[in-house]
């Protein structure tokens, strides 16, 4: 006998006995399945409740962790903390944070009269200012304003000194004036392909004047200056001076989104 | 012996089989009696090897409840579902028996005593079928338990295996060596 018939044999032995379910069986059947059926929806709740938790430990978590690596006095990675933005957790955008360091350099750079380094710090603050959102904008508009009015007015004073220098020279071309106008025309050209003309970079005056706007008074100020360089450096200066709009002014800024 | 190593059983073909679970996983009334009726007399036969004769019907009902109640993490094999209700009324006997721990007939853990009473004993004539009866009395529980599901409960190897949580090839080693002991009871029995 092998074991296929001797399994089979086994069956035989120990086949049940053909019966049917007891009534009382059925009815708990029936009974179970209404349960489990009116059961249903709480279930399909308790589903939907089953994602809070691990939300609220991840908001937990992550709150612990900012914190822990503000007191180790580093910060979230840049990809977590704008994850975190995006979900609206109270972490302060990458964008909010690029801003401050800019307008904390632009500060030093003002603070070590340093022309170039104000002239790049201004640049990129504005540049900057532009991607942040309304809500974090209100938090730093006017630091900012403040900072790029103090820029413009240190740039043009620095401006006006090598226009008179310049006045005083020969009858060659001057290199200064040559550069306005390459300047001016580049300024032309970025304030027609700029995207950022929401008008929220701030200026002293306004506060929130045109890019367009500002930037074409820009280029008729910078051929103004042109015109006027060889023949009235004071006047020139008083009109930068008197111009709030033109704290916006850079005359040396490429498209900060090209 | 129906269909290849089955044996036993009153299984449904498969597209209906599978037709009425989906329905019984809607909460269809019909559809759970179906299965009911269908893996009852197995299931009844199972169960009572392992309990006293008045806790049975409990634990097939209960079996059957936590089957409904189970109903939503059951995927659907090709073995079709009769292999998780018998892994349901396993767990059922284990769960009684940890319950009450007095049971006379603690089968899983020390071995069926033979009963005169089991349903079908009085449909049992024959004296071969009666020294096959004792003889698998005589085998170890583990060889019991794995042939109570192929022979009772009508489990291939494969779906017997998905029941104890063992690998196919485990189990055909074991059903070899249990029928080879059950041999040597036989040929020693008087």
């Amino acid at each position: 006998m092998n074991d296929d018939e001797l399994l089979q044999q086994l069956a035989d032995a120990l086949a049940p006995e053909p019966c049917v379910p007891p009534a009382a069986g059925l009815q708990a059947l029936h009974r179970s399945i209404d349960a489990a059926t009116r059961s249903a929806r709480p279930q399909r709740r308790r589903l939907r409740r089953r994602w809070l938790l691990p939300a609220v430990a991840a908001v937990s978590a992550l709150g612990v962790c900012n914190l822990a690596l503000a007191a180790a006095g580093t910060s979230l990675p840049r990809v977590v903390r704008t994850a975190a933005h995006e979900l609206n957790l109270p972490v302060d955008s990458p964008a909010l944070l690029d801003t401050r360091h800019h307008r904390d350099a632009l500060r030093a750079a003002l603070d070590r009269n340093d022309p170039a380094a104000i002239e790049t710090q201004a640049r990129q603050l504005r540049a900057a200012f532009v991607g942040l959102d309304n809500g974090e904008r209100n938090t730093i508009t006017a630091d900012v304003e403040q900072l790029l009015a103090r820029a413009d007015n240190t740039l043009d004073t620095a401006t006006t000194a090598t226009d008179a220098d310049d006045a005083t020279a020969t009858t060659r071309p001057s290199p200064t004036t040559s550069a306005t106008t390459t300047v001016a025309d580049s300024q032309r050209r970025t304030a027609n392909t700029n995207p950022n003309t929401d008008g929220q970079v701030p200026g002293p005056s306004s506060g929130a004047n045109n890019i367009d706007t500002s930037t074409t008074e820009n280029n008729s100020n910078s051929e103004t200056t042109q015109n006027n360089s060889n023949s009235n450096t004071g006047q020139d200066t008083g009109s930068n001076q008197s111009n709030g709009g033109d704290l916006n002014v850079d005359n040396n800024q490429p498209d900060p989104n090209p | 012996m129906r269909g290849g190593d089955r044996y036993e059983g009153d299984e449904m073909a498969e597209p209906d089989a599978r037709r009425t679970v989906e329905l019984a996983a809607a909460g269809d009334h019909d559809a759970w009696e179906q299965i009911y009726r269908s893996v009852y007399p197995r299931l009844r036969a199972y169960v009572a090897r392992h309990v006293n004769a008045d806790a049975v019907d409990d634990m097939v009902s209960e079996t059957m409840m936590r089957a409904v109640a189970g109903i939503d993490g059951y995927r659907w094999e090709p073995a079709g579902i009769d292999p998780w209700v018998f892994g349901i009324a396993r767990r059922v006997v284990v769960d009684h028996h940890r319950k009450s721990g007095r049971d006379r007939r603690n089968a899983l853990a020390e071995g069926l005593p033979a009963s005169a009473s089991e349903p079908g004993d009085a449909l049992i004539h024959a004296d071969e079928l009666t020294a096959m009866r004792a003889a698998f009395e005589r085998l170890p529980t583990a060889d019991r338990q794995l042939l109570e599901l192929r022979v009772i409960a009508g489990l291939s190897a494969d779906e017997v295996a998905g029941v104890l949580g063992k690998r196919p090839g485990t189990i055909r080693t074991a059903q070899s060596r249990a029928l080879a002991r059950l041999r040597t009871i036989m040929d020693q029995q008087p």
